[in-house]
């Protein structure tokens, strides 16, 4: 069946995920859009003639849900098959906590030191650079930015190791 | 006389050294963006435009718009080259631009792209001169009714001209506008959609979320597939004779750069369409009026030509809605517009009379970067080549940095940095899943001028919709709306028919 259409069972299998992605994805739209219809239902609505708070956002989150559901349905053509390996995944959410922590830790730290774990995490463990190269990459890259950055007049936290 | 007037006084701003040194510094970076596969020049402004906070408003937006339309001139050059379109308006260059390449062709392919993309964007900016101001005048007359239905017409137009399903580009429309509501109500001070959260009172920022819809969101692109590999690549010309194309190339492609800057002209100034759709309009326009069809996708210059000369067109083009009505037409003139409000203007009919050194310095700045373009492009096409092979692991911690510090400067707060991981992965999973993020940032951008415009018709006309249909200019934007919209539409539907009709003929 598959061979048929051109398709090997990894593929197929990609395919498959990727419409559970989809789908999932056009689902929580639409919840969305359900949810936001409830807010927005508690806020005052006037009337036609004398519009308050709630009268556009109940209209657009009723737009979000009619059109969510729309793109639920209409499905002609496969999504785009990735190509995602477990492994690129993890690289992404890698780089999501990383971030989340530098934002967690930027005004506690400062941002020299915050820059240069980022840069650390970034170029060795998602670019594969050799120690050396990331130690020195990371630490002129983060004090470079900050030299450059603070004299343009964009204050920021300097943290232990401001200068 | 008055045109004159205005163009000395904006030469005048645009020839200052610091702003001919912010033009360049544009460009250039505009033509590496544009070589480079991975970051677009919606990203790059995105990036930039904190930093523009501190610099004088002109000279910033001066430095935004080198970096738009430069990065249509670098896109060419990876394009004919490595068969790698930088930028997604330079996709049709590659057909034709590459097969010229393989025959040893190259330097004329990317001569008649630079000289093309000049021609273009010049005769581009002179339509924006003479058609700006009856413009501006034109738009004081505008009430709420004519900018609600200027903004509905332009969010569905963007949702139908865009990439992907219809129905998905009207849900991410949908999502811009309410995200747009989130913070106070512009009129009654209601908090909305806050969830008692105090920071989200002002509302989202705009740099946060472009920087994760634009930036994250690639870098997450790029970490989770390997880079594509390039397989063949041309040899790039070294020699500046060889750039220069001879008398036959220009008999062939001058028809098609004249057509091509037409098209791009008129297709720029639509909502949504911009830069991209023209370079493919104009290549199907001169593939249609070609007496030898047969010759495009086998190198004909008229396949280079036309579409080059048409995206720089939609460039200078795209200005007209933004100057003249405040309203941007695509993602880069909705950041621009963000630019120009971080420095409190607010672009539209008022600006030309309230600043004109900054309206008429703005658009002469664009003649010299285009001049700077075509000096710059021509020897260093070389220079530039290597650069669209830079590999991801070099990009990414590039464009990481350049987010996280961007995306904390615009308010110095981190919570910030949140949101724009936030848009970051929602940016990501909509791209992977075929949401284009076009209509979202766009609806973002004006959903409070919607909002606005559309309580206060409604308070004028007590309430009767009727006031959109009966007054003449919005009446007259909703009907070409319909048409835009309908006809394709209906067209679909009546070919539909009669295919679903034989397939079951056919089918067992």
């Amino acid at each position: 069946m598959g061979s048929l259409r051109g398709n090997g069972p990894a593929e197929a299998r990609l395919t498959r995920h990727a419409r559970l992605g989809e789908t999932l994805f056009g689902a929580s739209l639409l919840g969305v859009g359900l949810f936001a219809i409830f807010k927005a239902s508690a806020l005052p609505f006037g009337s036609l003639s004398e519009p308050d708070s709630g009268l556009f956002p109940v209209a657009i989150a009723v737009v979000l849900v009619l059109f969510s559901a729309l793109s639920l349905g209409n499905r002609e053509r496969p999504p785009v098959a990735t190509t995602a390996e477990r492994a690129g995944i993890v690289r992404v959410l890698v780089l999501i906590v990383a971030l989340c922590a530098y934002a967690w830790f930027l005004p506690r730290a400062g941002f020299l030191i915050c820059t240069v774990v980022l840069l650390a995490v970034v170029l060795r463990g998602l670019g594969r650079f050799g120690w050396t190269g990331t130690a020195v990459s990371a630490v002129a890259g983060a004090a470079g930015c900050y030299v450059l950055f603070t004299r343009l007049g964009l204050p920021l936290p300097a943290g232990v190791f401001g200068f | 006389m008055d045109i004159l007037h205005s163009l000395a006084l904006g030469f005048s701003v645009s020839l200052q050294p610091a702003n001919l040194f912010y033009c360049f510094l544009g460009v250039l970076l505009g033509t590496l963006v544009g070589v480079l596969p991975g970051l677009g020049s919606a990203a790059t402004i995105a990036l930039l435009l904190p930093i523009t906070y501190h610099m004088p408003a002109t000279s910033a937006i001066i430095m935004l718009a080198g970096i738009w339309y430069g990065s249509m001139y670098g896109g060419s050059t990876t394009s004919i080259l490595l068969r790698l379109p930088g930028e997604s308006a330079s996709v049709m260059t590659c057909i034709d631009g590459f097969e010229m390449a393989k025959r040893g062709r190259a330097g004329a392919a990317l001569g008649i792209a630079a000289f093309g993309s000049f021609i273009a964007g010049t005769i581009g900016l002179v339509g924006l001169v003479f058609l700006a101001p009856p413009l501006s005048e034109f738009a004081l007359a505008f009430g709420p009714p004519e900018y609600f239905a200027l903004t509905f017409v332009g969010l569905t137009l963007v949702s139908f001209l865009g990439s992907g399903t219809w129905a998905k580009a009207l849900t991410m429309a949908a999502v811009g506008l309410l995200l747009g509501i989130v913070g106070l109500d512009p009129v009654r001070s209601h908090e909305r959609f806050t969830f008692g959260v105090l920071s989200l009172q002002g509302g989202i920022d705009l740099v946060p979320m472009v920087m994760g819809l634009f930036g994250v969101s690639q870098v997450f692109n790029m970490l989770e597939r390997r880079p594509p590999g390039i397989d063949e690549i041309a040899k790039a010309p070294t020699r500046l004779r060889e750039l220069l194309p001879n008398r036959d190339d220009w008999r062939l492609a001058s028809g098609a750069i004249l057509r091509g800057t037409l098209v791009g002209f008129f297709v720029g100034i639509l909502p949504g369409a911009g830069a991209t759709i023209s370079s493919y309009v104009a290549y199907a326009l001169e593939k249609r009026r070609s007496r030898a069809p047969e010759r495009f996708g086998q190198g004909a210059i008229e396949g280079v030509a036309a579409p080059e000369s048409a995206n720089n067109a939609a460039t200078s083009s795209g200005f007209i809605p933004l100057l003249t009505l405040g309203l941007p037409a695509n993602i880069v003139m909705a950041l621009m517009l963000g630019a120009f409000m971080l420095h409190g203007v607010t672009p539209g009919p008022t600006l030309m009379m309230q600043k004109p050194d900054m309206f008429w310095g703005i658009i002469t700045s664009m003649f010299v970067g285009n001049l700077m373009l075509l000096l710059l492009n021509l020897p260093l096409i070389g220079l530039f080549t290597p650069v669209a092979r830079l590999p991801y692991r070099y990009l990414v911690p590039i464009i990481v940095v350049a987010c996280v510090i961007g995306a904390y400067g615009v308010n110095n707060n981190p919570a910030d940095l949140f949101v724009m991981v936030a848009f970051g992965l929602f940016g990501y999973l909509a791209e992977k899943y075929g949401y284009s993020l076009a209509p979202l940032v766009l609806a973002f951008v004006l959903g409070p001028l919607m909002e606005t415009s559309l309580r206060q018709s409604l308070i004028l006309s007590q309430g009767d919709f009727s006031i959109f249909v009966v007054r003449p200019i919005s009446g007259a934007l909703l009907a070409g709306g319909v048409i835009f919209v309908g006809l394709p539409l209906l067209r679909r539907l009546f070919r539909r028919a009669p295919a679903a009709e034989l397939a079951r003929k056919a089918g067992p």
